[in-house]
């Protein structure tokens, strides 16, 4: 296996072998690619029987219909309800039997073709030459991170790795914005390294491009080292995945979710929230903070804490939690019928809540995009924006 | 081969975004959860299909099904494709994947009825009712993923079988797309979702057919209240024949029918993972385990009962096994993710039985085998087949079998039709390292004998997975059957279905 657990196809034939042994389907259940198409080929199921089909060379990647490379979200519920994975002792993403891995290995072939979709190849370029996938300009990250004052420069014990979403995304700058002054007022002392903190390489990654991937990584290890970074506390979920679990040479490094901090602060009373908000509201459990890393209670205890709240629980949640769409490629390409953010504003619509509070920027823009769209009265605000209200 | 020109006129008929023809597609619609596929070493040969379609209606079946009428293509349902004999692609043929046709249609709750198209997925059907307090009489084992037009195809297993019977019990109403392309609507003598006696009980000639005489498109299950009360329980025995009796005699719960569900387990590893990683005593051979459902005073009623049954049979707690409180909790989406770990070991992928993956990481292929047996010749049964299944993973008997297979699970039992018993074994095979040719010779000569065994206990093959080897297939079927019984059924087929396009690889 390569650095910083880039796996091949070959190297991956193993767990594709033992999927297609099974084939019980169980991990096609809950797969909002194939509930939305409802074609075998873009269960996870299906997909590894199209990536063995590529590995035994019954066709080349050239033949594989983009709906079946791009339609899945990573939300690796597959990954979670698969009997193979149960008892599996080493479990790595060379074991682990996963529709999103074998679909990040056949997009990652698919770019090494170089006949990709002209909105990916142009969010990959983004993110080469810029650091983020919106192809904006590093002064304009530099010039907010000075504008909220924060320490950028010589050693930084506690980074607060906000991601390349911020702050081109407005949407994510606010949330960004609502955990540094939460931060701050609990006497929390961090830095941030502006325009040198890139993409973790997780949308990379994701993408098929395992060479940006690489770059980001090489980039951003170099930059904990120049800064003496001992803790991160991560904004996103995806970003807190990839350093614990692919990045190589981050074992004296400490990383963190935010939602675990505020829980730490809260509990030593250093975040005391006094200001009701008083509204029905549920959470949505972002698929790579819950089912992937194991982090349910730590949102849900923060907003227990905030006075006012009615905390009301989606029938689908925790480990069952159904995706919002925005951990794949739907937020830089439209697939028709694969509506998973629509799906899950209907669940959420169910439970006739006043706020969906989530914790990862990615789901807070498809679930407000969904909203909109399904013209929902329903706010949708992450759990960093809702303690600053309640506390700051 | 189905030409492009074809092809064409099928996208015409139904929309270009229903048929697939590239091969990547077609690969998915090769292999099932059965065993068949993969003992062929160039399975792809004879089961990837030429096309998949997708029909969103009744309409699209019919067109789908002229289609194949005009060009003699055959035609091979799917589901879930969670069963483990049917649904397999056919090389030359096409394969219709029902999944696009899943809206329940309608729920009718003084009558007890609900009507959905064959896509509906189980689960979601099972929660629709849960939500409204209601519960299916038919609970299958694979809820998760398979569908309601398959629960009638196949006859499927029920998890309250003791109680309601297969899932042809609780079929009231089907609507199948004949191979001419006509559409029936048929109950159990008339098209009503009721019994009449004017008529033939033309229903059931489509129960557990598998495609091989129409597409069921449409399906009228029953469904009942919620029960107010429920009882788990578990005893250990020290001896197969002792825990065989007790089950026997929980089984036919006196003049009661409130023991919903019984069951043995045989396998320390099985029963262990069912119970969430509990070990199970050195002393203990079975297992048994019931669920008693009712009102309040019937539970408790039959729990005593239960419990002196038990003691008879010198049955004992089981201290280190966890119980499982409530199969209710279970069964809701809250608690799906642990069901399911639990469901796992219950039905669907018995393969996952720790010890199935083996040093170099490969998994198994599970094979399972689960023939009728009755009451009467239970015991005896379960002696022989243990050995015979045991015998497989003995290289001086069979020395390619032994290489590559494990046996699991073999000798649980679980309840049939009156009288009679589903009994269970897994065989796990590991193909990494398979040569087909020898094994598949090995396998057929193991096969027979342990049909040889079923017939002489009185038994039938296969009670819910209905695989039998391709070579044996129809001679099997004919002792199974019997050969006149086998002819007449043949004669069905050719009546209903001249040009042999529904699903013409199986049982014919």
């Amino acid at each position: 296996m390569a650095k910083n657990n880039i796996i091949t196809l070959e190297e991956y034939g193993k767990a594709l072998e033992n999927c297609l042994s099974c084939s019980c389907g169980l991990c096609n259940k809950d797969c909002p690619a194939y509930n939305g198409l409802k074609v075998g080929s873009v269960s996870p199921r299906g997909i590894a029987q199209v990536a063995l089909g590529l590995l035994k060379g019954e066709y080349t990647i050239s033949e594989i219909p983009d709906e079946v490379i791009y339609a899945c979200s990573g939300c690796r519920a597959c990954e979670w309800y698969c009997g193979e994975n149960v008892f599996l002792i080493d479990k790595t993403r060379k074991s682990v039997v996963s529709g999103a891995t074998a679909t990040e290995i056949l997009r990652a072939i698919k770019v090494e073709s170089g006949n990709i979709d002209p909105r990916i190849r142009d969010v990959l370029s983004n993110i080469m030459k810029f650091g983020n996938p919106y192809g904006g300009s590093p002064r304009v990250k530099d010039d907010w991170v000075n504008t909220m004052g924060i320490k950028n420069e010589g050693s930084i014990d506690k980074l607060l790795y906000v991601g390349s979403f911020v702050p081109y995304d407005e949407d994510a700058k606010k949330v960004a914005e609502a955990l540094i002054d939460v931060l701050k007022k609990a006497g929390v002392e961090f830095g941030m390294i502006g325009s040198q903190e890139m993409d973790s390489g997780s949308q990379a990654i994701m993408l098929g491009d395992e060479g940006i991937y690489e770059e980001m990584v090489e980039h951003n290890l170099e930059m904990f080292k120049e800064h003496k970074v001992n803790q991160i506390i991560c904004l996103s979920p995806h970003d807190y995945d990839i350093f614990l679990h692919y990045y190589d040479g981050m074992e004296n490094i400490e990383v963190k979710h935010y939602t675990q901090v505020f829980k730490e602060l809260i509990d030593s009373g250093k975040i005391k929230m006094e200001e009701k908000i008083n509204k029905k509201i549920t959470y949505h459990d972002s698929c790579y903070l819950g089912r992937r890393n194991n982090i349910y209670e730590e949102p849900r205890d923060v907003l227990k804490r905030i006075p006012g709240i009615e905390l009301v629980e989606l029938e689908l949640s925790r480990g069952n939690s159904y995706c919002c769409g925005g951990g794949g490629p739907a937020l830089w390409m439209d697939l028709p019928n694969v509506k998973m953010d629509l799906t899950r504003a209907d669940q959420i619509k169910e439970l006739d809540v006043d706020l969906v509070a989530v914790a990862c920027p990615l789901c807070l823009q498809m679930l407000k995009g969904a909203m909109d769209s399904r013209s929902y009265d329903i706010e949708v605000k992450d759990v960093a924006q809702l303690v600053r209200d309640s506390f700051c | 081969m189905v030409s492009e020109k074809e092809i064409s006129e099928l996208k015409e008929s139904i929309g270009e975004s229903n048929v697939f023809t590239d091969k990547p597609t077609r690969m998915c619609y090769t292999v099932t959860h059965g065993p068949e596929c993969l003992l062929h070493e160039n399975y792809l040969d004879v089961f990837l299909p030429d096309a998949v379609v997708t029909p969103t209606s009744t309409e699209d079946v019919q067109e789908i099904v002229k289609f194949a009428d005009k060009y003699e293509v055959p035609l091979v349902p799917s589901g879930g494709r969670s069963g483990t004999y049917g649904a397999e692609g056919m090389r030359g043929g096409i394969t219709v994947d029902m999944k696009k046709m899943d809206k329940i249609l309608e729920l009718d709750e003084k009558d007890y009825r609900i009507t959905g198209e064959a896509g509906v997925n189980m689960m979601e059907l099972i929660s629709y009712l849960i939500k409204r307090g209601f519960m299916p009489t038919d609970y299958p084992g694979s809820e998760e993923i398979c569908t309601l037009g398959s629960r009638p195809a196949v006859n499927g297993y029920g998890y309250w079988e003791n109680r309601w019977g297969p899932a042809g019990s609780s079929i009231y109403k089907i609507q199948v797309v004949l191979p001419d392309g006509s559409v029936i609507d048929v109950g159990r003598g008339s098209n009503k979702p009721t019994k009449s006696s004017t008529g033939w009980n033309l229903m059931d000639l489509f129960i557990g057919s598998r495609g091989t005489l129409g597409i069921i498109t449409r399906v009228t299950e029953k469904f009942t209240e919620y029960p107010p009360a429920e009882y788990y329980g578990d005893s250990a025995f020290k001896t197969f024949e002792e825990g065989i009796e007790a089950y026997l005699e929980l089984k036919r719960s006196k003049y009661s029918n409130n023991i919903w569900r019984v069951s043995c387990s045989v396998d320390e590893e099985s029963y262990s993972k069912q119970t969430i990683g509990k070990s199970w005593p050195k002393e203990i051979a079975m297992v048994v385990h019931y669920s008693i459902l009712g009102f309040k005073h019937e539970v408790d009623a039959m729990k005593d009962i239960a419990e002196e049954v038990v003691k008879k049979h010198n049955g004992f707690d089981a201290p280190e096994v966890t119980e499982i409180t409530s199969w209710w909790d279970d069964h809701s989406r809250e608690w799906k993710g642990l069901y399911k770990k639990v469901n796992v070991s219950l039905g669907i992928a018995s393969d996952v039985f720790s010890k199935h993956i083996k040093a170099d990481g490969y998994s198994a292929r599970p094979i399972f085998l689960d023939p009728n047996i009755p009451d009467s010749r239970l015991v005896e049964w379960h002696a022989r087949f243990r050995k015979h299944c045991y015998d497989m993973e003995d290289k001086n008997i069979y020395p390619n079998l032994a290489s590559c297979t494990i046996a699991r699970d073999i000798g649980r039992v679980l309840p049939g039709v009156s009288g009679f018993n589903k009994t269970w074994g897994t065989i796990h095979v590991y193909r990494k390292n398979m040569d087909s040719k020898k094994f598949r010779a090995e396998f057929l000569d193991w096969y027979r004998k342990y049909v040889e065994i079923i017939f002489d206990c009185g038994g039938a093959i296969a009670t819910t997975h209905s695989w039998i080897p391709r070579e044996l297939e129809v001679e099997l079927m004919e002792r199974n059957m019997g050969k006149a019984a086998y002819e007449l059924m043949k004669k069905i087929k050719k009546t209903i279905d001249p040009k042999n396009i529904m699903n013409p690889k199986i049982i014919f």
